[in-house]
């Protein structure tokens, strides 16, 4: 036990730096220093050096900025309100109507541009008076919203399954494969609500939409098409072995330029907009790993992380029991932490733990994700919700409420993925490598 | 005099912040190049490299940026809590904070090039680089952004500018 309170010197400097708002990337690297100062008289600094240039010098980094950029040029453009022109008529005929458009359009713009907050941004903003005008309850369309907004996370490309793949070392392609199957379990669990909802509610009975011909249903495949071509082209084209998630980025890339220039909406000022907003969110991230590389250099000269997995050990706990303490730290953590940063942050000394308790670690990529989304919508303090808030000037309480059924269902979701792990296992398992 | 200063060190941020674009906007032909060449069965040597080298320019030319924009992500739970009074000193304390530590990885990676420059090291990979050229837009982007640290402090402590309000997570 004695051998574990430098553990708790070191969880209390990071906390001491996190709370006097230093920014995370530079609270890790400090942390960092501090470990190894604890456990050596060696002078660090050239290690730091080396240790920041081989990590961001990284091929296998080099997806993050390209995906980035892709979604940057495709919020930029008209992509948005085509989806939901698209998505209308094929959706809005059955039960729950147009909140099945808001579903579908909030993952697949989530899933392309890689931010939740930039789809609450334009997604949101867009589809909250449409549907109050059709006569939605606002607390539907709300919870709805949220929800969605979060699910893309885990639909490809995903920004964070990058960044847990970059970290522990594990097959990025793979990871993004692993995370289709949750991620439209997911959506259709969300689908079946608004379903059960139309089909049971007095109120939701009484809503249909006006009927759709197929000529609408037509014009309205052309118009998601760009969005159906990019997720596809992406996800196929890893899962048959065509292209690496890089590569598959660079063609991303090119490819939201086509979309945008047909859309008329590629200008010499949106290009370079959009390149600048990449840069911002990759500078953001590379601070946070320049932090995180260093902490870990640290850490593997300390031991630490094999000590505290052995010490978890010595409470013989089952694989489920470890899941349900890391759960409920996430859901914590993730009041006050992004998802990159949490996963940049606990990785360290998780991986070791999740090893040894046989836990596959493309698994927990997904798992990880999941609850990091979940800690977005958690009541009553997760950041989507303070997003919608900030967006629509509902009381926070109410978007809570609205957002519980959603966050429920994702709560489902995961024990799903835990009892059946080859939710996400199983299709990886056909990828051509 | 000192507003000159002030812009000046803006324009370098804003510049680093295109260069930052610059190489982010060729890693994608860089990645092109591969994919078209494995097509063609031609070996493209050094695009892995390359793209790896583009990659750590464009995160790092882009820190200081980022900083001015408020982009560099932080737990401002208990800061936003402070009373001006307090905040103003927890702020420059946080600062001080990370300036010691960014201006010791600039100094230290400063070395690294020094080093990598008097013994002409070259890269282990198939672009057989001298590795001190890739690694230059690194220790600048860490310089600049040490550089944009202390003046944020410094503008913060004598030109009374408030210190900067940090926008939320994500």
């Amino acid at each position: 036990m004695t051998e574990l309170f430098p553990v708790i010197a070191i969880i209390l400097i990071l906390f001491v730096f996190l709370g006097f708002g230093v920014w995370i990337g530079i609270a890790l690297l400090g942390t960092g220093v501090a470990t190894v100062l604890l456990y050596s008289d060696m002078n660090f600094g050239p290690a730091m050096a080396t240790t920041v240039w081989s990590s961001l010098s990284s091929w296998s980094l080099t997806s993050l900025p390209l995906f980035i950029w892709m979604g940057e040029i495709l919020f930029r453009s008209n992509l948005s309100v085509s989806l939901f022109e698209g998505l209308s008529p094929i959706l809005r005929r059955l039960p729950g109507g147009l909140l099945h458009v808001n579903i579908a359009g909030c993952s697949a713009f989530a899933a392309i541009s890689g931010s939740s907050a930039a789809t609450l941004a334009t997604v949101g903003k867009m589809t909250i008076p449409q549907l109050k005008a059709h006569g939605y309850p606002e607390s539907l369309s709300l919870g709805t919203l949220a929800g969605a907004s979060t699910l893309g996370l885990l639909i490809p490309p995903s920004i964070n399954m990058i960044v847990y793949g970059v970290v522990v070392d594990e097959s990025i392609g793979r990871l993004f494969i692993a995370g289709v199957i949750p991620g439209l379990v997911l959506s259709l669990l969300f689908a079946g609500y608004v379903f059960a909802w139309g089909m049971l509610s007095q109120q939701g009975r009484a809503m249909r939409e006006q009927s759709v011909s197929m000529r609408e249903i037509g014009y309205g495949i052309i118009k998601i098409m760009p969005v159906v071509l990019l997720i596809g082209g992406i996800t196929g084209s890893i899962f048959f072995g065509f292209a690496v998630p890089t590569e598959a980025a660079a063609l991303g890339v090119v490819g939201a330029l086509v979309v945008s220039a047909f859309q008329k909406t590629l200008t010499k000022d949106t290009f370079i907009k959009s390149l600048l907003g990449a840069v911002a969110t990759t500078s953001m991230v590379m601070l946070l790993l320049v932090g995180s590389s260093f902490l870990n250099f640290g850490m593997s000269l300390s031991g630490l992380p094999g000590l505290l997995a052995d010490w978890i050990g010595s409470f013989n706990l089952s694989p489920l029991g470890l899941l349900v303490c890391l759960t409920l730290l996430y859901l914590v953590l993730g009041m006050f932490l992004d998802g990159f940063s949490m996963i940049l942050l606990t990785m360290v000394v998780v991986e070791p733990m999740v090893r040894d308790a046989g836990i596959d670690l493309i698994w927990f990529g997904v798992f990880m994700v999941m609850v990091g989304e979940m800690a977005l919508i958690t009541p009553p303090i997760g950041f989507n919700l303070f997003m919608i808030q900030a967006i629509t000037g509902k009381d926070i309480g109410f978007v809570a409420r609205a957002a519980l059924p959603m966050f429920l269902l994702m709560f489902l979701c995961l024990v799903l993925l835990i009892a059946f792990p080859q939710m996400a296992l199983w299709l990886p398992e056909y990828m051509n490598r | 005099m000192l507003e000159k200063i002030d812009t000046g060190l803006n324009t370098i941020y804003r510049l680093c912040g295109y260069l930052s674009a610059l190489c982010l906007a060729l890693i994608c032909p860089m990645v092109l190049a591969n994919i078209i060449g494995r097509w063609m069965g031609v070996f493209v040597p050094g695009t892995n490299e390359i793209g790896g080298y583009l990659m750590a320019s464009a995160g790092t030319l882009g820190l200081a940026y980022t900083f001015g924009l408020n982009g560099h992500i932080r737990v401002s739970m208990l800061v936003d809590r402070l009373g001006p009074s307090l905040r103003k000193p927890v702020e420059i304390l946080s600062l001080v904070v990370a300036i010691a530590l960014v201006g010791f990885l600039s100094r230290n990676l400063i070395d690294m090039v020094l080093l990598s420059y008097d013994y002409q090291d070259r890269s282990s990979g198939t672009d057989n680089m001298l590795i001190w050229i890739p690694q230059i837009p690194m220790v600048l982007g860490f310089v600049v952004f040490s550089i944009s640290i202390i003046h944020v402090i410094v503008a913060s402590l004598f030109a009374g500018r408030t210190v900067f309000v940090q926008r939320d997570t994500i």
